[in-house]
């Protein structure tokens, strides 16, 4: 479903690949973004980290407890 | 068919003479009741002594009544003093007089030795840049049959411009773009012309009206199963007449009726200084933009966006030949040859004519039994590197004349309309398919500018004939495939990213570009849209600008300023 206008509080990556999660406002615990694709993963990482850098808000859609698509707003 | 060699139109089918004064922008001069006045004192005693002695009157040649910049000099404050950031192309300084055709050279003359004026100049009758065909009286079916398949300049490339391609996509009919032809006469009830007829614009229609009636049919015919098919039938068609107003105020006047994206059609050429034929032959013709009103007023039309597309002349001219460096008599000191692309240029396109293939209706050789190559320069269509583009300049199937169907008039028809003037509304009616699509992708609109360079960049080359070798100049002929993808590429300047979206599937992610919409970074290879997409998203983030060049897809490139 869709978290809509929501704060990124944390964006966390490891040097494995496409291992990266993300914590968002009003949503419980750590969601991994889903390990679809390399480069799939690393846009919504990087959207997900500049909204977070800037103080943008984001919609986030979660599946499974995992992150699939992002909105930078 | 007879043929003639010339001009051949009737008198109400050509202008007159044109004496065009322009003063000195710090003269500040301008017209009263009391006749002529300067708004910054200067002495007028002498131009007044040579108008009252030709029993003349000086007019604005860009008056308000026509949209101009009107008379200044009875009110100072209005700012006719030549620095008046309301009038940056210095129109206010322009003016006609009422002199009798014969007086002209002798006025003008007298005129240039005043103190205030810069310059004075006689412009030969501008014409109709075709080549006349007589009409024979016929009967019409009792239902006009569709014409479609004897237009073949629809057709897809090489031949045609392929407007199935345009008419597929939205907008492509021209939705939205206003036309306005500019010549002397139109048949606004023609059956074919109905659906988008916005009149006459500006002056009034001279009653002889076939030349304009096959302009708009080429450009805008209505898509209704019987006549011809125009290239971009849902643009508005506009008319401005010379009947009734000098060339450069109809174009002035088009302009101030248009807004930037619009299209003005320039259908006329005149005599130049290499014109040395008999009062018949069109030898010697050249476009307009070499006087210096015209090219103010196209230039005029071109800075508040406005494409403005010019036929080349049909006057066997090469327009790169060094005669057309010297001024003519009475030019401004500040003149430069227009043609010559290292000089000031009016920003119009410059349309030439160019052969059909052979074939075409049965025919296979031009009048002169010149061979029909397609693509080759027509023999009587000027060349040269000013040259943008060309069209057809034989074998048009369009509205008007009756040499096709007769009948009644508001049925005519021709398979015969030529020239450059027949060449110049099929690349008028692929620039109003490229707007509309343009308009429709919500893009930014094609300057008069672009289109040349896009004109040139596209499209099927021309060919080689015998005598008629390609290095003479007429470019291509447009292709609407190539144009309008090329047209759609653009890049956007000092632009926002409103939002940042992702999938976490490769190559799946989108920038919204402010005011155009919503751009994928374009796939190919996974760290290139991922590259593209990075600063799409700080950019976004950050609030700050870009560069993006972009199509009614993709995001290609993009720079964080």
């Amino acid at each position: 479903m869709w978290h809509n206008n929501k704060d990124v509080r944390y964006v966390y990556t490891t040097h494995g690949s496409q291992t990266a999660y993300a914590v968002v406002a009003d949503v419980a615990g750590w969601k991994r973004i889903k390990a679809d694709s390399t480069d799939g993963v690393a846009n919504v990482a990087t959207l997900l980290s500049t909204a977070k850098a800037h103080g943008r808000k984001v919609n986030v859609y979660i599946d499974n407890s995992q992150i699939t698509r992002a909105v930078s707003l | 068919m007879t043929v003639q060699l010339g001009n051949g139109e009737p008198p109400e089918m050509v202008g007159a003479p044109e004496l065009v004064i322009i003063t000195k922008a710090n003269a500040g001069i301008g017209v009263t009741d009391q006749g002529v006045a300067s708004a910054t004192g200067a002495d007028t005693d002498d131009l007044a002594g040579v108008l009252a002695s030709a029993s003349a009157s000086l007019q604005h040649l860009f008056s308000d009544d026509t949209g101009g910049s009107g008379d200044t000099a009875a009110s100072p404050a209005a700012g006719n003093n030549g620095s008046s950031t309301d009038d940056p192309d210095g129109l206010a300084c322009y003016f006609t007089a009422d002199v009798p055709a014969d007086q002209m050279e002798e006025v003008a003359a007298r005129l240039i030795r005043c103190e205030s004026v810069e310059a004075a100049y006689v412009k030969p009758r501008a014409e109709l840049a075709t080549i006349v065909v007589d009409s024979p009286e016929g009967i019409a079916p009792a239902v006009t049959p569709n014409l479609r398949n004897r237009q073949l300049y629809l057709n897809a490339a090489p031949v045609g411009i392929d407007a199935d391609y345009a008419w597929a996509r939205s907008g492509g009919k021209g939705d939205g773009v206003t036309v306005v032809d500019c010549e002397w006469g139109w048949n606004l009830d023609h059956e074919d012309l109905i659906q988008k007829n916005g009149g006459v614009l500006c002056g009034s229609s001279s009653s002889n009206d076939n030349h304009g009636t096959a302009v708009w049919g080429e450009i805008g015919a209505d898509h209704n199963g019987f006549g011809v098919m125009g290239i971009a039938p849902n643009a508005e068609l506009g008319a401005s007449s010379f009947a009734t107003l000098p060339t450069a105020t109809a174009i002035k006047c088009a302009a101030d009726k248009l807004v930037a994206g619009d299209i003005i059609l320039l259908e006329i050429h005149r005599r130049g200084p290499n014109g040395v034929g008999g009062p018949n032959s069109q030898q010697g013709y050249i476009a307009v933009e070499w006087w210096p009103d015209d090219f103010a007023a196209i230039r005029y039309a071109v800075n508040k966006g406005i494409i403005v597309v010019e036929a080349a002349g049909n006057g066997w001219e090469n327009l790169d030949d060094a005669a057309y460096n010297t001024p003519g008599a009475g030019f401004p000191a500040s003149w430069k040859n227009p043609f010559k692309l290292s000089n000031p240029s009016s920003g119009a396109v410059i349309v030439g004519a160019g052969s059909p293939p052979p074939g075409t209706h049965g025919r296979n050789t031009s009048p002169w039994n010149l061979p029909y190559v397609d693509r080759a320069r027509c023999g009587f269509s000027n060349w040269g590197s000013r040259v943008d583009a060309q069209g057809w300049g034989w074998e048009v199937t369009t509205t008007g004349y009756g040499t096709l169907q007769g009948g009644d008039r508001d049925r005519w028809y021709t398979d015969t309309f030529s020239g450059t003037s027949s060449a110049s509304p099929i690349v008028t009616g692929a620039l109003a398919s490229v707007q509309g699509v343009l308009k429709a992708k919500n893009m930014p609109l094609l300057t008069s500018q672009r289109a040349r360079s896009l004109l040139r960049s596209t499209g099927s080359p021309q060919t080689s004939a015998p005598n008629r070798p390609a290095s003479q100049r007429i470019g291509n002929r447009p292709s609407l495939r190539q144009l309008i993808p090329a047209a759609l590429k653009t890049w956007i300047n000092s632009v926002k990213i409103t939002y940042c979206y992702s999938l976490t599937t490769t190559q799946s992610a989108w920038a919204y570009v402010d005011g155009i919409g919503w751009r994928r970074a374009k796939n190919g290879s996974a760290d290139g849209a991922g590259n593209v997409f990075d600063v799409c998203c700080n950019v976004q983030a950050a609030g700050t600008k870009a560069n993006v060049y972009i199509d009614d897809q993709y995001i290609y490139n993009i720079i964080q300023l």
